[in-house]
């Protein structure tokens, strides 16, 4: 007990002497994590309303699907598409393999399927009486869609924090994809994972919390937005 | 084109076993008013939905303006921009009442500035101007329901189908609406009205038929009388039948209907001493049960139903043709139509 | 083409994360980066990190170092995903070399390894011959064993000395941990357990363990590191003028001085081969 509590003091005491390489980290985590999770959003929203509001053959199994893939483990993300990026691979030619690219492209694969997932569960947790409304004003599909998401969107907006959040702070594509080279593709998580292996517990919690303040700092940005009235 | 705005022909609607419209013909006019009246229950919510083109038909023909509904989506696309629907508990979007009501216009491609300026024009007339920047989900069930009104009526359809609309509308503005809704056939506007209260469905004039347990009848309800109102020693009666005149408490006069429901009529086997001014004396001209009352038909030269407990009956013990009094308050007839005096 | 939209923003945001390093794509005035692959160990030993800046700056391009397992990171070699590799395993060092997967191999440094345990040797392998003598101790006595067990370098060594002491290490006492050298030291220093590990790491880590190391044999036990550059032969996009330089450099007077300075603690960590100390005039 007594160790952790001191480990937890150094930590704090580390967070006043961060150095440049954590700053870099952690602009380099949120960077990625904010755009794989802007693009997850824009394919996985639509993709979830369509799949949400559709009444077709299959949506049940479809659905299934989905939801198997959230258990999809980062280091399996990492692995695929490693074997994807890798000169020797599909895709080896772009030569994406340990950038933060590669980084973002295993991130994007992560969330998309919470993102559609949950979009999908938003779409059919509006009240059905809003597709009715909407249909009898004389809404067409463009204008179902924006009305749809305006009406549920707190659940809309869950779903992209979500997706935020797990790839904000997942390790298994970092480390796999980006190889954790110094100064480059170094995030917040593989430092904590590199300090913590190599012993450094303090570093590692210190890094943690700094992980957790941008995590609500980014957070609190959702929370402003939710509560904006609609135009 | 066409004079009909609606037409049926042996439709059917079921919700798995249930069967809950089977209608076998009815037809609606176009730029006139329809008001289905039946209880809770009995299809009106669902007919006005089938018409909307927001369910569709089990089996049987919709024809709206000669267009047949169900047979091809671009079709349904543009007779559904025709006709609008406005439910019994309408839903607001979550956005201000203004916004609310320019939906329709700015979905058909208004633009914004001109959809907010009509969509203000139809919250005056409705009376809910004041309340335009209001957030629309705090809305009471009556504001609801006007606001809901207006929202429909901006984008000017040619059908609009309002059930239940004056339900928790306050006295005050349900004269405003039920204004709104007469003045809507001179707009070219037909109207389908559905409401389970007698009295409302004759105040909006225009044609009455009745919706139970999803058949319709042309019939009209009952006790339901035309004639003029006159004065007599100061007071407004109506003549229905030679020696027999409706006493009524309206300040209108002229040609009018009269409507009392069956439930207040009280029969009497005694001529009654009571501060009622309508007492009648007729003969029991027909009875007949249904579920635990008794549906009496008393002619006093014309025929005035009333309805009794099946207790009652059997402890007055009606027999057919004998001597009966009917009697109720002047308070309890509805009067419609007319002009004041 | 979301991919690829995805690759193309991301290559943007490559570029702007790390102001020093130019595009991964070249042209004549700008160099190349050079991807070199090494163990967990030599990484964590902090050496790269003291030597490489020297490297980059008279080269002028970055060094990306991938940490790695031995197994992996001549895997990344053999696939070409990587332009160097630095590992210290020499039997499969020769093999990735006969496979014609690289060229040019160096030997650059060595250090060796160590046997630690807990401080009251419960085996007693402090008395023992020789490394196999001291493995044969420790399982006689049972005593807690954390082994790499992921077919790393420090891993093969190790079996080989379960080999030569005739034993196949199994049983409770005997825990795999499939996991670096750091943090296979952190478990078995937990565990109060002995633990085969590179004199480097252990000196890295020294402030934080209560393990000491217990028996030492510089001779047989002895390490030796290699840089080997990726054949262009077979990778024709490998940054392959890169690696050489880094090779030569590694190996010339200069880079094997800053090698040998290298301290922790006041502790040598790395003896220089390809240039030893001797010939340098002022003696180690």
């Amino acid at each position: 007990m007594r160790w952790t509590l001191e480990q937890l003091a150094e930590a704090l005491r580390l967070l006043g002497s961060l150095d440049r390489e954590v700053f870099s980290a952690v602009a380099l985590s949120l960077g990625v994590a904010a755009l794989s999770t802007v693009l997850a959003t824009a394919s996985g929203v639509p993709l979830g309303i369509a799949i949400g509001l559709g009444r077709f053959r299959g949506k049940q199994i479809l659905t299934t699907v989905l939801h198997t893939l959230l258990a999809l483990p980062t280091v399996l993300i990492g692995l695929v598409l490693y074997s994807v990026l890798s000169r020797r691979g599909l895709l080896g030619e772009w030569r994406l393999l340990y950038t933060p690219a590669a980084i973002g492209m295993g991130q994007f694969v992560l969330a998309l399927p919470l993102v559609t997932a949950l979009a999908l569960a938003a779409a059919e947790g509006v009240d059905p009486r809003v597709r009715l409304t909407a249909l009898s004003l004389g809404a067409g599909r463009w204008r179902m869609a924006r009305t749809l998401l305006s009406e549920g969107r707190g659940a809309f907006l869950a779903a992209v924090v979500a997706g935020f959040g797990r790839v904000f702070g997942e390790v298994g594509i970092s480390m796999m994809l980006g190889g954790n080279i110094r100064g480059y593709t170094r995030t917040v998580t593989t430092t904590i994972a590199l300090e913590t292996a190599k012993g450094e517990v303090a570093l590692g919690i210190a890094l943690g919390l700094v992980l957790m303040t941008v995590a609500l700092t980014v957070n609190l940005l959702f929370l402003w937005l939710r509560k904006k009235p609609t135009p | 084109m066409t004079a009909y705005a609606i037409e049926i022909r042996r439709l059917t609607k079921d919700y798995g076993p249930r069967r809950v419209l089977d209608i076998d013909h009815f037809a609606v006019g176009t730029r006139s008013v329809c008001v289905v009246v039946g209880p809770n229950g009995s299809g009106k919510t669902t007919l006005l939905k089938v018409l909307s083109l927001l369910e569709p038909q089990t089996a049987g023909r919709v024809l709206l303006w000669g267009e047949p509904v169900g047979d091809s989506p671009t079709a349904d696309r543009r007779l559904r921009r025709r006709v609008v629907m406005v439910r019994e508990q309408p839903w607001m979007f979550h956005t201000t009442v203004l916004g609310n009501v320019s939906y329709g216009l700015t979905a058909r491609g208004i633009g914004r500035q001109e959809a907010r300026r009509r969509a203000a024009a139809a919250l005056e007339t409705v009376g809910m101007a004041h309340a335009a920047d209001w957030l629309a989900p705090v809305l009471s069930a009556g504001e609801a329901r006007r606001t809901a009104l207006a929202r429909a009526l901006v984008v000017e359809p040619d059908l609009v189908l309002l059930d239940e609309p004056l339900a928790d509308v306050d006295a005050q503005q349900r004269v405003n609406v039920e204004r709104i809704i007469r003045e809507l056939p001179a707009r070219g506007t037909t109207v389908l009205v559905t409401t389970h209260r007698l009295d409302a469905a004759y105040r909006l004039a225009g044609r009455c038929v009745s919706l139970v347990h999803g058949r319709l009848h042309d019939a009209l309800p009952d006790n339901h009388f035309s004639g003029t109102i006159v004065e007599a020693e100061g007071e407004p009666v109506m003549p229905i039948a030679p020696g027999c005149r409706l006493h009524l408490a309206t300040p209108l006069r002229g040609p009018a209907h009269a409507v009392i429901d069956p439930r207040t009529v009280i029969l009497s086997r005694t001529p009654p001493a009571s501060s009622a001014r309508n007492c009648f004396a007729g003969h029991v001209a027909g009875l007949a049960v249904e579920a635990d009352r008794v549906r009496v038909t008393v002619d006093v030269g014309v025929p005035i139903i009333a309805l009794i407990t099946e207790r009652s009956f059997r402890e007055m013990r009606l027999e057919l043709g004998e001597p009966i009094w009917v009697v109720f308050k002047t308070l309890s007839l509805d009067v419609y139509g007319g002009k004041p005096a | 083409m979301m991919m690829g939209g995805l690759a193309l923003m991301l290559s943007a945001l490559s570029c702007n994360e790390n102001p020093p390093a130019g595009s991964p794509e070249t042209d004549s005035g700008n160099r190349q980066v050079i991807r070199l692959a090494t163990t967990t160990s030599t990484e964590n030993s902090g050496l790269l990190e003291r030597l490489l800046p020297f490297f980059e700056q008279w080269w002028g391009a970055p060094v990306h170092v991938i940490a790695v397992g031995t197994g992996r990171a001549l895997n990344l070699g053999r696939n070409g995903d990587a332009d160097a590799v630095l590992v210290h395993d020499p039997a499969a060092e020769e093999a990735f070399v006969a496979e014609g997967y690289g060229i040019n191999r160096r030997l650059v440094m060595y250090n060796d390894f160590l046997l630690l345990g807990p401080k009251d040797d419960p085996a007693g392998i402090g008395q023992a011959s020789g490394p196999p003598d001291a493995l044969k101790r420790i399982a006689q006595a049972e005593s807690a064993f954390v082994s790499r067990g992921d077919n790393s370098a420090t891993h093969k060594r190790e079996m080989t000395l379960w080999k030569a002491a005739d034993l196949e290490p199994t049983g409770d006492w005997y825990l795999e941990a499939g996991q670096g050298m750091s943090a296979t030291l952190m478990m078995a220093d937990e565990r109060g357990a002995y633990c085969l590990s590179d004199r480097g790491t252990y000196l890295a880590m020294r402030g934080k363990l209560r393990l000491e190391p217990l028996f030492e044999d510089p001779e047989a036990l002895e390490n030796p590191y290699s840089i080997i550059a990726v054949n262009p032969a077979i990778h024709r996009d490998a940054n392959y003028l890169g690696a050489m330089a880094l090779v030569a450099w590694v190996t010339s007077p200069e880079g094997q001085k800053i090698i040998g300075d290298f301290r922790v603690d006041d502790a040598v960590l790395f003896h220089p081969l390809a240039v030893p100390p001797k010939q340098q005039g002022d003696g180690k």
